[in-house]
């Protein structure tokens, strides 16, 4: 299992589709430090200087790459479900798309191993990414606005003020991302799952692509079994990874208040749903014929 | 082949093979054995079922009814232990194309053992791509690409082979050399090999065991040798001169000889007499015997006669 996993990650690193995506994600991330920079939302613009919040005196850099790396989370980042799904039905698609397969499965390896190796491949691919997009976003904050606490973006736009020490950011971001990684990843095993039922690079991702716009559009029409059903569908959890990050505190305790049952919450649907594409993936690839 | 066939251990044994895709048989209940140290020739028409066949012994398809003992093993029990001392190269060679010949070898190899730098080149020497390891596989002809596929097929060092097409895409020359190969793998270094090719002349010239299906049933099965022998009387061409003098020399008995065609010093005579026979008998009446060719039946006669043209 270990030298196909070495394997996979060695094809995947000499392939083009999991760097246009990363290219992608830079760009974009470049596009709102930029916008940032040339035209700062009014609360921010003077961001260096000094200026009044409410009743609060405000003193120091609000906008820094802390700030860009959580807006970005809040918004670029919640289209990566939409992006990975396109390489990890590429892991297995083309596969069988180009005939490989038929040359792997010759070799005296167990079929799950195989899977378990392309599974691990696109796990380790979405980490990759969430990890990408949040170091890069602290970069290019970091270089284009300086370092600084964190003035948490939606109570900010709410009119109220939650601050984070450089190390509490830090870690609320860390765990956010990570979240992200997981919501990232049951649309990355729903392309893996559907890599092996079409012997083709592309075709799975985009798949895995409209089921869920198409999932997303039905969970969103103003009908009570949509209500009922939206809680226990993944699409509904695939933006939540941001709500870790606290947006209030106890006024008594002045701890920050983590939303925890709503991350539990979205830790178990995500969890649910990746076991159950992996498992449908798994047993397809197992019992399918290689005939490509 | 100097053992009799029934000393040898089964190295491939299907008993009642069948596949089929939805009410369509590909295979009907194929049974085949090959024993070590042969090299079997499987022929077919296309859509014959070969391909299918060879999906199925190697664990790519699942059988629909039937069994395979592969190595010793029972394939749909213990695929693991069937496929480790086996090397295959399934139809057309299929490789990372984005990564180098070298690249491809050993991420393939290494998946049946551990494989060297060392057992690589040798590899490739065999099959002459020394030198082009290094490029992409993207930037290989065709030609090269199948010696690259038949390189990952003995990496690992295989006691059996199965080799589907193997001189697709090849030109002449490389078709001689991978026919040199087979031989020299056969004999020199005793692995069984197991081979479907279109080309008739090329099996008939390396192979000593042959079945041969038509519409996914076994037609026959057995010796070359043997199956060509049974097809009966053979052609002689005879140079002779003066050709009306032989004539009358054959005539008796009656029936013995029959004359296909007659040229000005040659004729072309279908008998069940040896060719020493006809020579005596020519020479014993006056006629001089300039050449003597027996035409034995080919593979390509018996393969005609028993898939009704290949159709």
């Amino acid at each position: 299992m270990i030298l196909l996993l070495r394997h996979e990650l060695a094809r995947l690193a000499r392939r083009v589709t999991p760097y246009v995506v990363l290219l992608a994600i830079t760009a974009l991330i470049l596009m709102v430090v930029l916008g940032f920079y040339y035209d700062p939302p009014g609360i921010f613009s003077g961001a260096r200087a000094e200026r009044k919040l409410n009743d609060v005196q405000v003193v120091g850099n609000m906008l820094n790459g802390l700030l860009i790396c959580q807006f970005v989370l809040k918004s670029l980042a919640l289209l990566l479900p939409y992006l990975a799904p396109v390489v990890a039905g590429e892991i297995l698609g083309a596969e069988g798309g180009s005939g490989t397969l038929r040359a792997l499965l010759t070799r005296p390896r167990s079929r799950s191993a195989v899977f378990g190796a392309k599974f691990l491949a696109a796990a380790a691919y979405t980490l990759l990414l969430c990890a990408f997009t949040m170091g890069v976003s602290l970069l290019l904050g970091w270089l284009a606005f300086g370092w600084g606490q964190l003035f948490e973006f939606e109570a900010l736009q709410a009119g109220r003020v939650v601050i984070f020490t450089e190390a509490e950011a830090l870690r609320f971001l860390a765990l956010a991302y990570l979240l992200l990684a997981l919501a990232v990843f049951v649309t990355s095993s729903l392309g893996l799952a559907l890599g092996s039922f079409f012997d083709n690079g592309l075709v799975p991702g985009f798949v895995a692509l409209g089921l869920v716009i198409v999932l997303q559009i039905a969970m969103g029409l103003p009908f009570e079994w949509a209500e009922t059903v939206r809680p226990y569908l993944f699409t509904s959890q695939l933006a939540q990874a941001p709500q870790v990050m606290p947006t209030n505190f106890d006024p008594e305790t002045l701890a920050l208040q983590v939303p925890w049952d709503q991350v539990i919450w979205m830790l178990k649907v995500c969890g649910v749903s990746i076991a159950v594409f992996t498992g449908i993936g798994w047993w397809r690839f197992v019992r399918k014929d290689i005939t490509c | 082949m100097s053992e009799p066939a029934v000393a040898r251990p089964v190295v491939l044994e299907t008993t009642g093979l069948t596949k089929n895709y939805g009410r369509r048989r590909v295979v009907d209940q194929l049974d085949l054995t090959v024993r070590e140290g042969d090299v079997f020739g499987f022929l077919g028409p296309n859509g014959a079922g070969k391909s299918t066949t060879i999906r199925m012994i190697l664990g790519l398809i699942r059988p629909t009814a039937g069994s395979v003992r592969l190595m010793g093993h029972d394939l749909a029990r213990d695929r693991l232990g069937a496929l480790r001392q086996v090397g295959a190269q399934v139809e057309a060679p299929a490789f990372y194309t984005y990564l180098s010949g070298y690249r491809n070898l050993m991420m393939l190899g290494s998946l049946s053992g551990p494989v060297g730098r060392d057992d690589i080149e040798e590899t490739l020497r065999r099959v002459r791509l020394k030198g082009r390891e290094g490029d992409k596989v993207r930037t290989y002809s065709q030609g090269m690409r199948m010696r690259l596929g038949l390189a990952q097929a003995l990496l690992p060092q295989p006691r059996f082979l199965i080799l589907d097409e193997p001189t697709n895409g090849l030109d002449p020359q490389g078709m001689k050399e991978v026919r040199e190969l087979v031989r020299q793998l056969a004999h020199e270094e005793g692995i069984t090999i197991f081979i479907s090719s279109h080309l008739l002349a090329e099996v008939q010239q390396i192979c000593d065991q042959v079945a041969i299906i038509n519409q996914g049933r076994l037609v026959v099965h057995g010796a070359v040798s043997t199956l060509l022998a049974e097809q009966g009387e053979t052609s002689l061409e005879v140079g002779c001169d003066p050709v009306e003098r032989a004539l009358e020399l054959l005539q008796e008995p009656p029936g013995w000889v029959q004359v296909r065609s007659q040229g000005e010093q040659s004729l072309l005579l279908q008998t069940a007499a040896s060719a020493a026979e006809v020579n005596r008998r020519l020479v014993a009446g006056g006629v001089a015997v300039h050449r003597l060719v027996p035409q034995q039946h080919s593979l390509e006669e018996l393969f005609l006669a028993l898939t009704g043209d290949g159709q």
